[in-house]
């Protein structure tokens, strides 16, 4: 299968399975970001160079099916992907048994800078003309919206090296 | 390898300068036709995953909440008992005019013209509360419609229309606001969302009485939403901030992340 259409099928398979199946399994508004997750892992693979338009790609499809305001989420996921990439090489290099845990706390905090992004450019936004993008900011809500990435990504961390192992062993992938 | 960096950098600004631009201009009119092409593609596949999920969901909670049936068992021996007691002290004529006045009020669903529509997605981001539905401008669905449940319990308004979905915005949407009224006192006043956590009864006066446990109807006013749908009972009654209104918060009937079926009121049967 041709290398970019399996990147697209796993992005909007991503992006479904964000809206159609994290919801039902946790607290409105404490939904863990799965395709942050996704992308950081990718990132700490991958390096910024390389996953920095699929991250902008994944951000306006976010943006289009979550119906949040066009640019915000291309605008946050550039961000953490930048981000990530900084911290997966200055905390992961020669990291063998704590890069789960190192990848889970990037994660976890990649979801205070996703909603951080998010207010500031939506209260900024919503100033010039009232667009009325009022997120709910609660401590309580990013605490607990960060410990569930944080859980979610060490879960999803294993299944995800293993089928990396698998896809570089058959050489089939070189993004 | 320096001149590849400097490359990447000026690329990424510019990208960020168009997507600020993208942002603060609001181009997203842009982004309508590409957002109903998408939706049309995936529609399929976001029924199928969000049936699953919730047969897995709904399995998952009944063992979990086996240690919760004792407890609540004896919760309901007790307001069993209450209850009974609160009927044999009634008096007919009081109970004979409540069924009355919820007769003439409240409207009964054969009245209604209706769309029963799946629900295949929720909104997983922290702004806004909506639903996705399974049925769009291909079944004569149109922005505005209201959505309720069987009982005849409103939940929300199409905000959006695609051609085999809908975007359903909440009552418990900030953006949602739907004329109401107490059931019982007839005061009138506005129901808002509380940012995902509930809903607010505002903008009653003070003349107006309003008491916990009052029944929540749609009073029809404005003609959007039908008269007489069921949004909850209200709960703990105050002055709002600026002391000139009542306010009441009002505890919907109706678990939105655990909606599976809902029905969109195209209109009234002839």
């Amino acid at each position: 299968m041709p290398l970019k259409l399996f990147i697209f099928l796993i992005i909007f398979l991503a992006v479904i399975f964000q809206v159609s199946v994290m919801p039902i399994f946790f607290p409105s508004g404490a939904v863990p970001d799965f395709i942050i997750i996704l992308l950081i892992l990718f990132t700490a693979e991958i390096g910024f160079a390389r996953i920095w338009k699929w991250a902008i790609f994944l951000g306006f499809i976010s943006d289009i099916i979550f119906f949040t305001l066009p640019g915000t989420s291309a605008l946050s996921f550039l961000i953490i992907a930048y981000a990530a990439d900084l911290a997966a090489k200055r905390f992961l290099a020669g990291q063998k048994v704590w890069k789960a845990l190192i990848l889970a706390l990037i994660a976890g905090c990649s979801s205070i800078i996703s909603d951080g992004v998010g207010i500031i450019l939506a209260g900024s936004a919503g100033y010039f003309y009232k667009i009325g993008y009022e997120a709910n900011f609660s401590w309580d809500i990013l605490a607990r919206s960060a410990l569930y990435n944080f859980i979610l990504a060490v879960i999803i961390y294993w299944p995800f090296k293993k089928i990396r192992d698998l896809i570089i062993s058959r050489r089939e992938i070189k993004i | 390898m320096i001149k590849k960096n400097s490359s990447l950098k000026i690329k990424i600004v510019a990208v960020l300068l168009i997507l600020l631009a993208v942002i603060f201009l609001n181009l997203g009119g842009l982004f309508s036709p590409i957002r109903h092409v998408i939706f049309l593609a995936i529609q399929p596949f976001q029924k199928t995953f969000y049936i699953i999920s919730r047969s897995v969901s709904q399995k998952a909670s009944f063992f979990s909440s086996i240690s919760e049936i004792r407890s609540e068992n004896e919760k309901l021996i007790k307001e069993n008992n209450f209850l009974a007691k609160e009927i044999a002290g009634l008096k007919d004529i009081r109970k004979e005019n409540e069924v009355l006045r919820e007769q003439l009020v409240l409207s009964p669903r054969k009245e209604f013209q209706m769309e029963a529509a799946f629900v295949i997605g929720q909104n997983p981001e922290k702004t806004g509360n909506w639903l996705l539905i399974d049925k769009g401008s291909a079944s004569g669905i149109q922005e505005g419609m209201s959505v309720v449940v069987s009982d005849g319990i409103l939940v929300g308004k199409i905000s959006e229309v695609y051609y085999s979905s809908a975007k359903v915005i909440l009552l418990s949407d900030p953006f949602m606001v739907v004329n109401v009224a107490d059931l019982e006192t007839g005061a009138r006043g506005v129901a808002r969302g509380d940012y995902g956590l509930g809903v607010v009864m505002e903008l009653v006066e003070q003349t107006e009485t309003i008491n916990a446990g009052d029944s929540i109807i749609t009073s029809g006013l404005g003609g959007e939403v039908p008269r007489g749908l069921f949004i909850g009972k209200a709960q703990e009654v105050k002055m709002s901030e600026d002391k000139l209104f009542q306010q009441a918060s009002i505890s919907p009937r109706v678990k939105y992340s655990k909606l599976d079926v809902v029905f969109v009121i195209k209109g009234i049967k002839n």
